[in-house]
Order: C-alpha cells, then structure tokens, then sequence
C-alpha cells in the first residue's frame, strides 16, 4: 500500500502499546524491548509498500516484530556464546524473574514466562498481545494451526503453576 | 481453546496492564524517526540491500533493512548540524561559487584542494565534536540498450559503462558466484558448461566485475570488507567501523584471450569500501569512502590520510567541503585500461557521504545536507572533470532541495538539468558549465515526492506521486526558461522510467487504487510520448499479487531491449520471486511470454542475459537458459 508518514503514525498509534508489551515479554528487558519495536517499526515502514491494504497492518506488524525478537535474542545468545560469560547470561534472566517494578509486568507474569521455551513465549505473547487465533498465528510463524493450538497449550500449562 | 487456558491468557494481560511504554516510542516520537528515514531513504543507500532482494525470506530481508537504518538514523544525528544556515529561499545558494570562482580553461582551480594535512586535521576535529557515527553509504548508480545481438549491462548514462554481476561478450557467460569468491566463466556455444573461473585475491571478496570486450580483459573490484558485519546488528557504531583501518578496495585485471586460462595482468589498490565504478573512454574510474579512524595522530598522517596504492594521497588531491568539518573521503582514483597495474590519477573529495552521477564529460558528486527538520534540504554539488583519467575539481555548489536518484540528475549539451524535491513542492533546475543557475521552474506538484525521471535531449520527464501519478513532461531546449509541457495523471507510480524506441517510455512501478491506498501489484505502463505535451499511458498492465521489482531501486535489474522487442526483470510478492519477460506492440500493449521461478540462493540480484535466441536468467550459482522463441527451459548450469 502507499502509505505516508502520517498514515503510519496513525495506524502504529492504535497497537504500539501492545507491540511494546509483546516485545517487553520476549527480550525481558526494557532497552530491548525499546529497540526490537523501534527497529520493527523502521523495518515496516520502508517495506509498507509489500502490504497489501491496511486490514493487514497489524498482523504485519507483529509478524515483523516476531522476527526481530527472534533475531535479538540469536544474536544475544551467540554473544553470550562468544564471552563464554554464562553470568551474564544468569543475571539477565534473574533480572526478569525477580521483578523490576518498573516493567509494569508483574512478578509472577514475568516468571511464568521464563519456564518456555522461546517459540511458546512467542505463541502466547502473540495470544494475549495480538488477540490471534491458532489460525492466525500460524499464518505468521509458519506453522500449522495444530500444532500452534498444541504448543500453546503446552506453553500455558508450565505456566499454569505460577499463576493459578 | 479450553476455558482454563483462557484464563490464563487473561491472567496474563492483566499482570502486564501497568506496563509504561517509553517515550521514544510514542506516536508522535516515532513519526519524526520515521520522518527522518524518509529523509534518509531518498538516499537509496541500499547497496547492501541488494544482496538480500529475495523476498522469500522475510525474517533476513528484514534484519537487512534494519541494519542499514541503523546506519541512517546515526547518520541523521551526526548531520543535523552540518548547514550553515545559508539563506536558501532562493533555490541554488550560489555563495561557493562567488567564494570559488572557476578558472577559465581546464585549469584545476587550487581554492578547491587542501593546502596541507594540517588543513585536513582541522575538518576532522570539527567532525569529532559532534561525535559523529555514520553508517557507510553505498550504491551503484546509473542504462544503455545492447547492441549486437547480446545484451549489455543496464547503465544509467549510455557510453559509459558500470560493473555488475554477471557480463556476456556474445557467447560466454562470466558469471560472480554466490560467495563472491569467484568469476565463473561459462561458455553458451552448445550446452553451457563452465570452462574456468577466476578467483578472488586472498581474503578479499569480488563486490562486481567489468568486461572489456575490446582487450579481453575482465576487470574485478574487490573489497576486504566482509558481510560478516551484518552479525552484530547492534554494533554498528563508529568504533567498530573504523576498527577496520585496512579496509581497502583492489582492481584486479585478468587477461582472458584465453578463456581456460585467465592470466592476471595487473592490480592496484586504494583505500576505503568500495562504493561504485565506472568506465568510459578507456578509463575506470573507482569510487571509495574512507573513514578517518577514532584514534588518529597528529603526528601520524597515515592514520587519518588515505593510500593510493602505497603512497599517502597529497593535500593538494583533496577537496575540502563548503562546512569546515568532514570524517570521511570519497576517493576517486582513473585507472588507464591499458595500463592496469597503475593508478592515473587521484582526488579525495572530503564529504559527509554522497552519490556520484557520471556523464560523458564529468562526476558529479552530490551530498545531501540534513538541517535536522526535515523541510530544508540542502544538496551540495561537486563537478570533477575527467578527461583520458586526469581528474580535476571544476565546480562546487550549494541548492536547495535533493535529488532522489541518479536518473534525477542529467547533463546534456554542456548544460546540467536536475529534478528535485524542495520542501513540499519540487523544482527544475538548469545550471550552466559552471553550476550557475540559467533555469529554473518552481513550486511543481505540491506535497507530492519525484518517484522517478529520465532525460531526453531537449525534453525531460518525471513522475511525481501521492495520490495519481502525474507524468510531467518538461522542455529544456532554452537553458534560461524551461517549461512544463504537459502532465498526465493516472493511477500508480512509476518507480523506474526508460525510452522505449522512438516516441515511447516505459514506465515500471505500482499500480495502486484510486484512493491511493491499495498496491494491486508491479505495474507496467507504455507512454505514447510522440506529442510531448499530450503524453498518453498507450497501455498498462498490472502483474496481480506481486509487490516489488528489484528494478524499482536497481536499475541492473532490468533488461529491456527495444529492437529485440524484450522487457525482462525480476519481481516477486509474498511467494517466490519469478523472471518474467514480456514484449510490447503498439496494438496488442503488454504480452507476458514468460514467469518462471528464479531458484538459487537469495543472497545476490537476479540477471537476465540475452544472447541471439537465447535468454539467460542467472541468480548465483544457479544459470537457467530459456529459448526467446518458445519461451521454455532448455538448459541449466550449475557454478
């Protein structure tokens, strides 16, 4: 689609929020959260043109932001690969888990989360965060509905113990 | 889903209700981020981007695009303070002219050059105070039809010649391999087979390659730089660029009378990446950019002063910008054809990064100069000559407004004709020899952007878009008064344009609907321009669900060749990308001969080659002949 600057302010106003937190659940740490959807965004901006019509723009949006994360943590992972430095990589996670209060997520979300494994944290963020069906996300990760339906429910049932 | 689980995504919301969203990306902060990448955009510094074109590969395609904005939204910061804040509001600032007069003859004017390292040192601590990080900036630029019954690189300026990736001499096919370490040379004659292949120096990688037909020469540009620095997306900082103080562009020249055996006659070297290349008149010239490293000394030119070959370049080889401050050179050095262990000539130009257009006669050099809100562009210009590879400094001016590619900027009967986008409108601009305003036509197409333009003689033509496409037509024949002809409005844009034999243009870009929201796909449209000011689109035609030809932002891409009546380029949407090859007639429009899938890895362009009756389509390793008759597969070749 042609889409101008406003144009995309205005239809990256209506889900940002939810960008955000979909981000903040996957890279569990506010400058990389910050950075996954800012890089998102830039990335869907120039690419706008491959979207078909606006009806779209979400989905897309959070398919690009999927990926980015994805990205991140591969490249976060590799680094931490590199250093050798698996304390680094203990106190990033502990970070999360012990709950900074400014996340704005709470302590038993953000611990609940820890326990999947990084394709059911995308499955579910993308549940709560997008509001997608099995369906839909299959569509974007390119994976089937079933077994999109089966990782979810895998997913929610380690996280079951911390938040019930 | 079962209730329980329903819960617990509910569960899940709520305990991350109170999350606060940082202010960098509220709406409103991020529209000027996003206002600034449109800045930068017009740039088109993809050169990278090229290499992941394949658009099957979403995930890939879209971590490049992240790095190179990366690079621009640094780069952005770093400029907002580089204008002076010369009065603009008259078009072309003509203040470096008055400062530079030019000096009659071909004489170079010295006013240009530094005087000493000295003057040099001072450019680069005024950079360094504004701590500048840029990302580097590269491209190719610049479109002739073949002749002979084989095709030649599509090259922005006919007579001159550009490098690419894959060349024809009318029977063998040279081919640049996936990881760039190879020149692969295949012959056509019967069944393609591949007879030899040239490689790449030690630790260096081959970015494109020419083909003197004439001297069977194949000429290599290759770089030290690898794409490796695409891993830390993150890391893309000032620091880790010029970490790489050995970056180095070589010229590699083999000797290939015989094809088994292609003998090395030559190389010489300069510093810097590799940005573009072109040859005309028996010359190469190769453009470079240099980055001044973090921890330069003072007492050490070496280590802020580029090499030719092995010798530090002069002072007085390197222009100094109109701002007095500059982190990076461009390096243009000529290299004689005949002579390919030596470097003719040198000239730095010390820039904040640009683009060169290269005519007949001249480079010309042009550098945007970002004012940091978006609504006062500024271009600054620089005219080399060259002439048998002596390169010399003619010109240098600041206007108002930015070019958005090379096809933007044209020189023709010693006059200079460029399209640009001023603030909400656009302009015309006719600059003599000198770069002295003769001509100008102003406040054209408001609030729309120059998708696209394409000179011919006496007339020009562009196409502006926001909602319709109005093609302009311009006539430039009195250097003192151009005039607008005629402007056709239709649906879409054309992103790339090209004369089409007489009295036609072709335009390649996107249909889109009425309101101007929805892309219907790659659209394909024949202008009747026999009466410039009553240009008429003859016929179109829509390619459903494609989205995006390389073409659009490399015009390498394409191949289009009136007489043998043949428009080839690669396009894809959300499937894979396909080679599609159509002819046009007057009567019948658009004919779609061929859509064949493009196998191969994603990691370099698409090439269509012709030769006699036979179309080539190769992406990599992987060589696909097609018969122009029947339009079916007929051979394959694996490098």
């Amino acid at each position: 689609m042609k889409c101008d600057v406003d144009t995309f302010a205005r239809m990256y106003e209506e889900i940002y929020k939810d960008l955000y937190r979909f981000a903040l659940c996957m890279m569990k740490n506010e400058q990389d959260a910050e950075d996954a959807v800012s890089d998102a965004v830039l990335s869907g901006y120039e690419n706008i043109r491959k979207l078909r019509d606006e009806k779209a723009f979400k989905s897309w949006m959070f398919t690009i932001l999927a990926n980015t994360c994805k990205k991140k943590l591969q490249n976060r992972s590799r680094k931490f690969r590199m250093e050798k430095d698996m304390e680094s990589s203990e106190s990033e996670r502990n970070n999360f888990g012990t709950g900074h209060p400014d996340y704005g997520i709470s302590v038993d979300v953000q611990r609940a989360f820890l326990h999947l494994s990084e394709e059911e944290q995308t499955i579910i963020a993308l549940s709560v965060f997008g509001g997608y069906n099995s369906k839909e996300i299959g569509e974007m990760l390119k994976l089937n509905a079933n077994t999109v339906r089966s990782k979810r429910s895998r997913g929610l049932e380690k996280m079951e113990c911390i938040l019930a | 889903m079962e209730k329980r689980e329903q819960n617990l995504l509910y569960k899940i919301e709520v305990g991350s209700e109170n999350v606060v969203v940082p202010d960098s990306l509220k709406p409103e902060n991020m529209k000027k981020k996003l206002e600034q990448c449109a800045w930068e955009e017009r740039r088109r510094k993809r050169r990278r981007q090229w290499k992941f074109a394949g658009a099957a590969a979403a995930g890939i395609v879209l971590v490049a695009g992240i790095t190179v904005y990366q690079n621009r939204t640094r780069m952005v910061k770093s400029d907002s303070a580089v204008i002076n804040s010369a009065d603009s509001s008259d078009g072309v600032v003509a203040k470096s002219v008055e400062k530079c007069p030019v000096n009659k003859g071909n004489q170079e004017n010295q006013k240009y050059y530094a005087k000493s390292y000295k003057e040099i040192r001072k450019y680069i601590e005024a950079s360094e105070k504004e701590e500048t990080a840029k990302g580097s900036t590269k491209e190719q630029l610049l479109c002739a039809d073949a002749t002979g019954d084989y095709s030649n690189t599509n090259v922005r300026q006919e007579g001159v010649d550009e490098a690419d990736v894959a060349k024809t001499d009318g029977r063998y096919l040279y081919v640049l391999e996936d990881d760039g370490d190879y020149v692969s040379i295949v012959d056509t004659k019967t069944n393609m087979k591949k007879i030899s292949e040239i490689k790449a120096p030690k630790d260096e990688t081959i970015e494109e390659f020419y083909l003197i037909e004439k001297n069977k020469k194949v000429v290599m540009i290759c770089s030290n730089s690898s794409d490796d620095d695409y891993e830390d997306v993150e890391d893309v900082t000032r620091s880790s660029l010029i970490s790489k103080q050995t970056e180095e562009t070589q010229v590699v020249t083999y000797d290939v009378q015989d094809k088994k055996h292609p003998k090395k006659v030559g190389k010489v070297s300069q510093s810097g990446e590799y940005e573009s290349s072109r040859i005309s008149d028996g010359y190469l010239y190769i453009f470079s950019n240099y980055w001044v490293p973090e921890n330069w000394k003072k007492k050490h030119p070496e280590t802020y002063i580029p090499y030719v070959d092995d010798s530090l370049m002069k002072a007085k080889d390197i222009c100094l910008p109109d701002g007095m401050k500059g982190c990076m050179y461009e390096i243009v050095s000529s290299i004689n054809l005949k002579q390919p262990d030596k470097i003719a000539d040198s000239k730095a130009i010390f820039s904040e990064g640009g683009d060169a257009y290269v005519s007949n006669k001249n480079i010309y050099y042009y550098e945007e100069e970002w004012t940091g809100n978006g609504k006062q562009e500024k271009t600054l210009l620089r005219k080399l000559s060259y002439k048998k590879g002596k390169l010399a400094v003619v010109a240098q001016k600041t206007f108002r407004g930015y070019l958005n590619d090379s096809f933007s900027i044209d020189e023709y009967d010693g006059y200079l004709r460029m399209v640009v986008a001023r603030g909400k409108t656009n302009a015309v601009y006719v600059l003599d020899q000198k770069l002295k305003l003769t001509g100008k036509i102003t406040n054209l197409a408001k609030d729309e952007r120059v998708y696209s333009a394409r000179f011919l003689g006496d007339t020009g033509y562009f196409v502006t878009y926001k909602e319709t496409d109005p093609l302009f037509s311009v006539d430039l024949s009195n250097p003192k008064n151009p005039k607008i002809l005629g402007r056709l409005k239709i649906p879409g844009f054309s992103n790339y344009l090209h004369f089409y034999g007489e009295d036609k243009l072709l335009g390649i870009g996107m249909d889109v609907d009425k309101k101007g929201d929805v892309t219907d796909g790659v659209k394909l449209s024949m202008f009747d321009i026999s009466d410039k000011k009553n240009v008429k689109e003859e016929h179109k035609y829509t390619l459903k669900d494609v989205y995006s030809t390389d073409v659009e932002w490399d015009y390498k891409a394409a191949l289009i060749d009136v007489e043998k009546n043949i428009i080839g380029f690669p396009a894809g949407g959300e499937n894979r990308q396909m080679y599609y090859l159509f002819s046009y007639t007057e009567e019948k429009g658009f004919q779609c001969n061929m859509k064949e899938k493009i196998y191969g890895s994603d990691a370099l362009s698409t090439r269509g080659i012709y030769i006699k009756d036979r179309l080539y389509v190769i992406h990599g390793n992987v060589l696909k002949a097609y018969s122009l008759k029947t339009y079916k597969k007929v051979d394959d070749c694996l490098l």
